[in-house]
């Protein structure tokens, strides 16, 4: 028996392909080691290689062991309290669609609602099954074409105001991609991490371009975690405390760039005026303040259980998207907003445990990106909810995962929490050096 | 209570035990393993694999890779939770080959 015919028996006991391609080049480097070993005891090459196939075991046995150990893992307790939340959704939509106005035909955003969580679902289990570890072999061309259908989206798509609503939720999603292009620049060592900066400032100015300060905000506030976390760990090289000053240096230069020349050549008059006024006025009487002011009143009137009666969270505008937290706890009571809240920060937890478990650098960073998406989602939409303040006004283009109404908010969601199963799936299954695109060295 | 795999598990004992000197790939372990039994323990490699990675998805036993000579080599070593198993399988080992001892040793008295 040669060893490609051996490998092959092994592998078609195998049914995870990722598990496939690690056992070849693990059985191979025994393999070829052991033949040597022959060989330097005396024996003729093809006499080295049938023992060495021997000393491996039955081909079949050994394939149904792996087979075993490999089977595609799912993480039931994330996968449950996802399952949960979207029930619940659906149940929030229905109390919305009835308490909010938003249209002529009652039922109609309701029965909207629930499509976008059953298509959500459809592309989460997709992303489940599918090959994550493509964001890492093609980082720059996965990129680029994001690149380009942002900038599509801002120029055609659908525009509030003179700002794109779409944008916000898109910079969140070039996070995944941003670990791929991290992945795959390390290895350029410091050229690696300035040009990891210079790919940053696009979707930055992406965001600008689609009038969305809060989208450049949380992209860079995350973007900016992931490239120290990358650096910390020694992706770009030793040289830690250069790699940071270049880090520290380079986003000093970018905010400078954006406060001196943005604000005078790019922003309108009627936008600086906003500005100014958000950071000058009087927030008890200026009407730029009047969402958290009602907010505020309405915060008060709360109960522990059931309805708080009070008509305030439907007098706030988008109460359904950018104040969902607000309408929960006034809806259905005090207890229900926290059980609520206690059942995301589950959510978090067992995000942040499928980053810990990873040991490949592409598993750990992507998995990293959609942790720190749903952490930023979560603690800055509680702070808008909760809190009256100046940055309220400026960072409150925000959603709560899964539950502010909108099908782009569902989607993204899903596709964040999507990516995360897909990484657990493949735990233990992607090398950091697992062989992309390369020739088998001996199997056909 | 004595664990009623200790017999199969023990190839598990032994690997732990090989780890809890140093790190080491899999064709170092099946060599030492042969070298200190005198050939008595010759493990294949189909056996050495799957419970490698077995060990490591129950989170005994951790890897990474290394390029020696310009080729890759995955070195297994110990985790904290498998030098916890390993101290536990082997007073398991102990208590139950000082059972077989006493069992024994009054057989050779009776038939002395």
């Amino acid at each position: 028996m040669e060893w490609h015919e051996y490998i092959a028996s092994v592998k078609d006991q195998i049914r995870n392909k990722k598990a496939k391609v690690l056992i070849e080049d693990e059985l191979y480097d025994h393999f070829d080691e052991q033949e040597k070993a022959y060989e330097q005891e005396g024996m003729d090459h093809d006499t080295a290689t049938a023992k060495a196939i021997d000393s491996m075991g039955d081909a079949v046995l050994v394939g149904s062991q792996f087979d075993r150990v490999h089977r595609p893992k799912t993480d039931f307790k994330f996968l449950g309290i996802i399952i949960a939340i979207s029930i619940f959704t659906v149940i929030l939509q229905f109390f919305v669609d009835k308490n909010v106005q938003m249209g002529s035909t009652p039922g109609y955003y309701f029965r909207q609602e629930v499509l976008y969580v059953l298509g959500g679902i459809a592309i989460m289990a997709a992303i489940y099954f599918a090959d994550y570890t493509l964001i890492g072999k093609y980082p720059i061309i996965l990129w680029t074409a994001f690149c380009i259908f942002s900038l599509l989206t801002v120029r055609f798509g659908h525009k509030t105001f003179s700002f794109n609503e779409s944008i916000f939720l898109l910079s969140y999603l070039f996070l995944p991609l941003y670990a791929g292009v991290l992945f795959r620049l390390r290895t350029y060592q410091l050229k690696g991490l300035v040009a990891s900066g210079v790919l940053a400032v696009v979707p930055i100015l992406i965001c600008f371009i689609g009038r969305s300060m809060p989208g450049a905000i949380h992209f860079s506030l995350i973007a900016l975690i992931m490239v120290c976390t990358a650096v910390a760990k020694g992706w770009f090289g030793k040289s830690k405390k250069l790699n940071f000053a270049v880090i520290f240096a380079g986003t000093g230069i970018l905010t400078t760039l954006i406060v001196l020349f943005f604000q005078h050549y790019w922003m309108t008059a009627y936008e600086q005026a906003r500005l100014n006024a958000v950071l000058t006025k009087d927030r008890s009487t200026y009407e730029l303040f009047y969402q958290q002011n009602t907010v505020t009143d309405s915060l008060k009137h709360l109960k522990l259980f059931g309805d708080s009666a009070s008509t305030a969270s439907t007098q706030i505008p988008a109460v359904e998207s950018k104040y969902i937290l607000v309408f929960i706890f006034q809806t259905f009571g005090i207890l229900v907003g926290i059980i609520i809240l206690v059942a995301f920060i589950y959510l978090l937890i067992r995000a942040f445990r499928i980053v810990k478990k990873q040991k490949s650098y592409l598993g750990f960073m992507v998995s990293l990106s959609c942790a720190l998406i749903l952490t930023e989602q979560i603690i800055g939409y509680i702070y808008c909810n909760f809190t009256n303040t100046r940055l309220t006004v400026l960072i409150n283009q925000q959603y709560f995962p899964f539950l502010s109404r909108g099908g782009r908010n569902i989607l993204c969601s899903f596709i964040i929490t999507g990516l995360l199963l897909s990484i657990y799936r493949n735990t233990d299954l992607v090398s950091n050096h697992t062989r992309m695109n390369k020739k088998k060295p001996v199997s056909q | 209570m004595i664990d009623k795999s200790l017999l199969s598990g023990s190839t598990t004992m032994l690997l732990l035990s090989l780890l809890s000197e140093k790190e080491m790939y899999g064709y170092e372990m099946i060599e030492t393993l042969r070298k200190r039994s005198n050939d008595v323990f010759e493990l294949k490699a189909g056996t050495l694999y799957p419970l490698l990675h077995s060990l490591e998805e129950k989170g005994f036993i951790q890897s990474y890779e290394e390029e020696v000579g310009g080729k890759l080599r995955k070195y297994y070593l110990l985790s904290k939770e498998g030098k916890k198993y390993l101290k536990q399988k082997k007073e398991d080992w102990k208590q139950y080959s000082d059972a077989v001892s006493n069992v024994l040793g009054r057989d050779c008295y009776g038939m002395a």
